[in-house]
């Protein structure tokens, strides 16, 4: 396939960028940045998805017609480019940027409604990670060996590594709760239960029972607004939920005439900060393989097989191979000893590097 | 005739021209070409009278101007380099070796002329091959640099085995000179009482223990033509020719540009070193150790030579 490479040069900044922009996107919900910085980083992922969507349908396109679609999808990371586009673009940028559009704070039942009726908010979640499988691509443009060999077996080991932590952290939230969600469920519960003792002690009138509410759910840094009979109870702060929470940071429950709107934000920060974890085992994972392992395998395998090629098949090539004494007793160095001490002395006996003419080359005088 | 020398011109031109002897240097490429014709001899002979080439011309005399041609190219183009080669040396150490009044400048005239006289003999000429890569590489400074630094077994071997006691640049000009004199040696003289025949140093390849006496009585001849310069010298350029079976323990020199003329006569540099492979010095020397015996190398020299190529990564 023809390449182009101000294409490639460009995707590779797209994916050196979209990986800052996946830092980021925790990093805000950590850090509570407002929500203009947040909705900045939103639409730039959602953008990312777009583009990377955009190169794999291409690129399936242009292999289609050759009929190679299915050596690009299997054997040259195809279903890379597939795990790290269309899902994210259809289960997390878009419908966030959904929300972000047609969702206001007052109107995020009619968001957090869609997702729920998706069911895949948590796999929303969890999908964000598939993104950090492009890393895998950038290392094989930035990592120090030439050698195809070596790449492709690097490659391999990488992909390998990164796609298995993935999918154990997708398996595990699927088949686990989020136990920082789980610390949401039991507040929940804890406000209704509050609920139910103050219309158990307050069966006298409509106004003890919304004072007795008051004096309980006033400072709670979870909750936002309270509300009972059409009344809030605990109004929001607009300014601080507005300059901080996005309608998909609210989640809004109703309990015997009483509605919560409750404050992810506490929750996201902490799931935000587990997937810094992530972000950055897998990164150093990358990195460890591109720099350690690659430069390992090029030195011990690729670097000695390469010489070795050279000297078998160039005449005028005849230069020894480094020999690992640490590992002289493994395959390579073994053939690469016998290179050095018996084919190289008997090549150079045998010949003198000697270029010569032929008769052909005589006969084409004065032709 | 006038007209068969263009035509025998533009056919070493045309073999020239070849893309496996373009690359080559001037005494590489004769060499390629009269090799080739060598090798094809009763074929050429054949071919020289069909109508394309050289009808009605004996073959004897056509190759002999095909060898005339090359080596009058060759001996143009090369003859500067060595001039060049030659004003690059301080051959102060020879006057003072021979405790004479000579300064460089009348030796540097001196062995112009002298090549310019052996310079036509086809064997004489090839020498300078391995003398201008090994001038090239500044090898023997590095070399000779190296080894009298750390006092490795090659100094031991030039200076107190061969009881030469010089500086280090005053070896490297003496070295030098060695190598720019060797090629005397394939040069046919008579040699009386040794032989009334013209002979050269591969007159004695059945016949080694003659060698000693060609060495004394060609050197003394040689002074005769290089007044000023010790027999000394002379003969040891004669014996830097062979390998270390026909020398003697005092023939350091000898031996070990034995050595360095065999790793410069087809030296290549490498562009880059592939990561992983030894360096192209180190790699020689190291093949070498296990080929000593054939090509008669002083294996402890070699062994020398090949720890201070790896210890400077040469």
């Amino acid at each position: 396939m023809k390449k182009h490479p101000v294409l490639e040069n460009f995707i590779f900044i797209c994916i050196v960028l979209v990986l800052i922009q996946t830092f980021l996107d925790d990093f805000s919900v950590m850090r509570s940045w407002s929500v203009e910085w947040r909705n900045i980083l939103l639409i730039s992922g959602f953008t990312f998805d777009l583009i990377f969507s955009i190169e794999f349908i291409t690129r399936s396109i242009a292999n289609a017609t050759q009929k190679k679609f299915v050596d690009y999808f299997a054997y040259r990371r195809g279903w890379i480019d597939f795990l790290s586009s269309l899902p994210l673009l259809l289960l997390n940028s878009g419908p966030s940027l959904y929300i972000l559009l047609y969702g206001d704070i007052k109107g995020a039942v009619a968001g957090v409604g869609i997702l729920n009726a998706l069911k895949v908010v948590k796999a929303i979640r969890v999908t964000r990670v598939l993104r950090l499988i492009r890393i895998v691509k950038i290392f094989g443009k930035i990592h120090n060996t030439e050698s195809q060999m070596a790449q492709h077996h690097v490659s391999v080991i990488t992909t390998t590594a990164v796609f298995s932590i993935i999918i154990s952290l997708i398996i595990f939230s699927a088949l686990f709760v989020n136990p920082f969600e789980s610390m949401m469920t039991d507040k929940i519960e804890n406000h209704k239960q509050t609920v139910d003792t103050i219309l158990e002690i307050e069966q006298d009138t409509i106004l003890t029972v919304k004072e007795s509410a008051r004096l309980h759910f006033k400072n709670k840094n979870d909750l936002l607004r309270v509300m009972y009979q059409d009344e809030d109870l605990y109004p929001f702060n607009d300014e601080h939920v507005a300059l901080h929470h996005t309608a998909d940071d609210i989640r809004i429950v109703s309990y015997k005439g009483f509605i919560f709107y409750f404050s992810l934000l506490p929750v996201r920060a902490k799931t935000s900060f587990l997937q810094i974890q992530y972000f950055f085992i897998i990164i150093i994972i990358v990195l460890a393989f591109s720099f350690v392992y690659s430069r390992h395998f090029a030195q011990n395998v690729s670097d000695v097989l390469h010489i070795l090629n050279r000297g078998f098949r160039k005449k005028e090539y005849n230069l020894q191979v480094k020999i690992n004494k640490k590992m002289k007793d493994h395959a390579v160095f073994k053939v690469a000893q016998f290179y050095n001490d018996a084919y190289l002395p008997s090549k150079l006996k045998q010949t003198d590097a000697k270029k010569s003419l032929s008769m052909k080359d005589l006969l084409k005088f004065n032709k | 005739m006038h007209q068969h020398q263009e035509k025998i011109s533009s056919f070493v031109s045309h073999l020239l021209s070849n893309p496996n002897v373009q690359s080559e240097s001037a005494l590489m490429a004769e060499q390629v070409v009269l090799n080739f014709i060598n090798t094809n001899l009763e074929k050429l002979k054949v071919n020289f009278q069909s109508p394309q080439f050289f009808p009605g011309v004996p073959a004897s005399q056509i190759l002999q101007m095909i060898a005339t041609d090359l080596r009058n190219r060759t001996v143009k183009e090369i003859l500067p380099d060595i001039y060049s080669a030659i004003d690059s040396v301080d051959f102060t150490v020879l006057g003072n070796m021979f405790a004479g009044t000579y300064n460089s400048d009348y030796y540097n005239q001196m062995i112009k002329g002298y090549i310019k006289e052996i310079i036509n003999n086809r064997e004489a000429r090839l020498t300078f091959q391995a003398m201008f890569n090994i001038f090239k590489a500044s090898a023997l400074e590095r070399y000779i640099g190296s080894s009298f630094s750390r006092h490795s077994p090659l100094y031991f071997e030039l200076v107190r085995v061969q009881k030469n006691n010089l500086r280090t640049e005053e070896y490297v000009n003496y070295l030098k000179t060695l190598l720019l004199l060797r090629g005397a040696a394939f040069l046919k003289e008579e040699l009386p009482p040794l032989s009334t025949t013209k002979v050269n140093i591969v007159s004695f390849k059945n016949e080694p223990r003659l060698l000693s006496q060609y060495f004394s009585l060609r050197s003394k001849q040689l002074q005769r033509k290089l007044p000023g310069i010790d027999s000394s010298v002379l003969e040891m350029a004669l014996k830097s020719n062979l390998s270390e079976t026909y020398l003697t323990p005092e023939d350091s020199s000898a031996r070990f540009l034995h050595i360095m003329t065999q790793r410069f006569h087809n030296y290549q540099e490498y562009r880059t070193i592939d990561r992983g492979a030894e360096t192209p010095d180190k790699s020689w020397f190291s093949i070498m150790r296990k080929n000593a015996k054939f090509y008669g190398f002083d294996k402890r020299l070699l062994e020398d030579l090949f720890m201070i190529a790896g210890d400077n990564n040469w």
